[in-house]
């Protein structure tokens, strides 16, 4: 497919852009200024603007990493750093200005499914613009509320957390998060509470050159359980802009956390993504990662199973069309005995796109009987697309039991042949074997995003053939 | 049948095959292809159905295969008219909304593929949106039981682990919503016991004679063919139909096999 810059990709929908009087928008490029009028505009605390300096301290003294996809072409210095579209989060949808109301109606959040939601957050650039948490969930004492919110009204909560699971210095990322974040969620569900329905949050990036940088902080108490869906997009400038957000999930004995996000930023978007979970006795963690858009990726959702019996679990689907790099994977830290994890990753490469599985698994010394399953499918759609493996495994104690499976399958021209003999056409019959292929995952959705997802799964193949 | 949506005034047409040459591609690379059908002519009428009888190798399968339009065959000359309507330049998928659907020897699996979603994609590409799914759903459960098939094979992966002859029954159950006008059966009577064949067949005999869908049958025995009524037999041996006539010749060609009967028509 030929790439048209700033004109709006047949095969994107969400490519649309609204005018809109900003409260706030940085200069380009980041200096320590830009990081005090961030901090002093949202009257955070001595703590957090210090929190903000002394990672911008380890940003500058860092490099880019010298491994995964080229990132030279990523400019720092061309990215704003802080877009504030409005002033203040609205509780109701009422009372969100009309034009970033338009963007999410447009998307078709946050009307849609909303009964299906305990919570919802929607965020535009910088700021979260609108959320609720349903009351039932707010008696049972559950906290849903954006990271800086949740920065006024439990200070305690995120000190104590905020970078105990991914520190400023883990990556330069994260350095980079840590120091102008802005926006995110915070969650925190009591003890024994099971909050039934997904919370959900929606993170829509719409100036030109913005970055985001959210972040997100979920704490669940012992025995609680909770699901939380995100879903990105973002305009089809020409630019490049930037998304690099920092998730961590403490989730305490017994309890039980879900992660689902629907990443389908437009094809010039940087996603440079750290997302970690630290996993106590009996806990479980899992991922469910799909990655459409964006212009690179880099995601390694990744779990620290530092409990006894802790499990952890990745779903993950990465599609990469042309121009399209998809670097994702998943962490298995086993620190603890009886500690399982599977992997389960899907690639789909289409029109020169590259999908890369990049993986670790590390069984320390103390983590005897621990087990984990790696799986890789790989979907290759034509002759030029591209399809890594790299997994890494560090083993250091001598009972662990860890399996690795990979297959790379090119499209069939029988399977296709079958589907067409049936009356089917070229492209619905690409489809429907895509979507097949995806289906361990799409199952797993629920249903707004899994029709969302089998879209754009027709879309594509629309756009692959003839 | 309980099915009533089908029309019983569906008008007689034929399908008329003539001189039909067919090649196997060999090396796609270098397009390097060997003769494989001669000459192949052959007609049939709405509501009929035929046998096609042969030795294994003798061109019966490559037959349906090209007529579907398999990337594998080419179809080097001849024609093949649906009702005024040449298939021969078609894609498959065209061919197959024209009314020609061959149920295959050995269907392909689709990982992730539901036989039910498979049937209904397939229905409304050729029919149209359907208004009431559940409705729809209910009707394809109705004749899965029909056919043998556990209502539950519905979500299944469309011919993943399924039996040879479950796969046979699946391909029959798409051909019922299909509605195809001439259908190709190709061994459909392999993989099932007697008990199945009589059901089958009893299942195809309606169908036929409801739709006044043409029918041909590949078959090696004569098990399939004393539950159904015969118009024409057709024997083919060396990619080309050698002689053509009515049930009396596939009795002759089980009784004294395939090289005795050629021996006698001096072929």
């Amino acid at each position: 497919m030929k790439q048209l810059p700033s004109i709006q990709s047949p095969t994107y929908t969400h490519g649309f852009s609204v005018p809109l009087d900003y409260a706030y928008i940085s200069e380009r490029g980041l200096t320590k200024k830009t990081i005090e009028t961030l901090s002093s505009m949202k009257a955070e605390p001595e703590w957090m603007k210090k929190f903000r300096l002394d990672a911008y301290a380890l940003y500058l003294q860092k490099t880019l990493p010298s491994w995964g996809p080229d990132l030279s072409s990523l400019s720092f210095d061309d990215i704003r750093y802080y877009v504030k579209p409005t002033d203040g989060e609205k509780r109701t949808w009422d009372d969100v200005p009309d034009s970033i109301k338009k963007t999410f109606d447009r998307l078709g959040t946050p009307q849609a499914e909303r009964e299906y939601l305990a919570g919802i957050k929607n965020q535009f650039d910088s700021e979260v613009v609108q959320g609720q948490l349903k009351p039932i969930w707010e008696e049972k004492g559950v906290i849903f509320l954006s990271m800086d919110e949740a920065l006024k009204k439990h200070p305690n909560l995120v000190r104590k957390h905020i970078g105990s699971v991914i520190p400023s210095g883990d990556n330069v990322f994260a350095s980079l998060n840590s120091a102008v974040w802005s926006g995110g969620s915070f969650i925190y569900v009591p003890k024994n509470v099971e909050v039934s329905l997904p919370l959900q949050a929606y993170f829509r990036i719409n100036a030109e050159r913005a970055g985001q940088f959210e972040r997100t902080l979920i704490i669940a108490d012992e025995g609680s359980k909770v699901t939380y869906i995100e879903g990105c997009t973002s305009p089809s400038f020409s630019t490049s802009s930037l998304h690099s957000a920092v998730v961590e999930i403490i989730v305490e004995k017994g309890a039980h956390v879900e992660y689902i996000t629907i990443q389908n930023w437009y094809k010039h978007v940087y996603n440079l993504v750290t997302k970690r979970a630290l996993v106590k006795e009996e806990a479980v963690m899992v991922w469910t990662d799909c990655n459409l858009g964006s212009k690179i990726t880099m995601k390694y959702p990744s779990y620290i199973l530092a409990g006894k019996a802790a499990h952890g679990e990745t779903l993950s689907l990465a599609f990469a069309g042309a121009n399209q790099i998809q670097d994702t994977g998943s962490k298995a830290i086993h620190l603890a005995p009886y500690t399982t994890s599977s992997i389960v990753s899907k690639s789909i490469s289409q029109g020169g796109g590259i999908t890369s599985y990049r993986g670790l698994i590390s069984i320390g010394p103390n983590a005897h009987h621990a087990k984990n399953h790696v799986s890789c499918d790989a979907l290759l759609l034509d002759k030029n697309s591209i399809s890594n493996t790299y997994p890494t495994q560090r083993v250091f104690t001598g009972d662990a039991t860890i399996t690795h499976e990979a297959t790379v399958s090119k499209i069939g021209e029988r399977q296709l042949f079958y589907l067409m003999s049936r009356g089917l056409t070229a492209s619905q019959a690409r489809a429907m074997i895509v979507r097949g292929f995806a289906d361990p995952l799409i199952k797993k959705l629920p249903m707004e995003y899994a029709v969302e997802l089998n879209r754009f799964i027709d879309l594509e193949m629309e756009g692959s053939v003839g | 049948m309980r099915n009533t949506n089908i029309s019983k005034n569906i008008t007689k047409s034929e399908l008329i095959i003539s001189h039909l040459g067919v090649s196997a591609i060999i090396e796609p690379q270098t397009s390097q292809k060997k003769g494989i059908l001669k000459d192949v002519s052959c007609r049939m009428r709405s509501g009929e159905i035929h046998v096609l009888m042969g030795k294994n190798g003798s061109g019966k399968s490559t037959l349906a295969m090209a007529l579907s339009g398999h990337p594998d065959y080419v179809i080097d000359s001849g024609s093949c008219v649906l009702e005024k309507t040449e298939l021969v330049t078609l894609s498959a998928d065209e061919r197959a909304r024209a009314g020609l659907f061959v149920s295959f020897q050995t269907p392909i699996e689709i990982a992730g593929v539901s036989v039910f979603q498979l049937i209904k994609t397939a229905y409304e590409q050729k029919f149209g949106l359907i208004e009431n799914v559940l409705n729809f759903y209910h009707e394809v459960e109705r004749e899965a039981t029909l056919l043998g098939i556990p209502t539950a094979s519905m979500h299944r992966s469309i011919h993943e682990g399924f039996s040879g002859g479950e796969k046979k029954r699946l391909e029959l159950l798409q051909m019922k919503f299909l509605k195809p006008r001439f259908a190709f059966i190709d061994e459909i009577d392999s993989g099932l016991d007697v008990d199945a064949i009589t059901m089958v067949s009893q299942y195809l005999k309606e169908m036929v004679a409801d739709s006044q869908m043409g029918c041909v049958i590949i078959t090696h025995y004569e098990r399939l063919l004393k539950y159904l009524p015969i118009n024409a037999v057709h024997l083919m041996s060396k990619g080309s139909i050698v002689t053509s006539g009515d049930t009396s010749l596939a009795d002759q060609i089980m009784r004294d096999g395939f090289d005795s009967v050629m021996k006698k028509l001096e072929l």
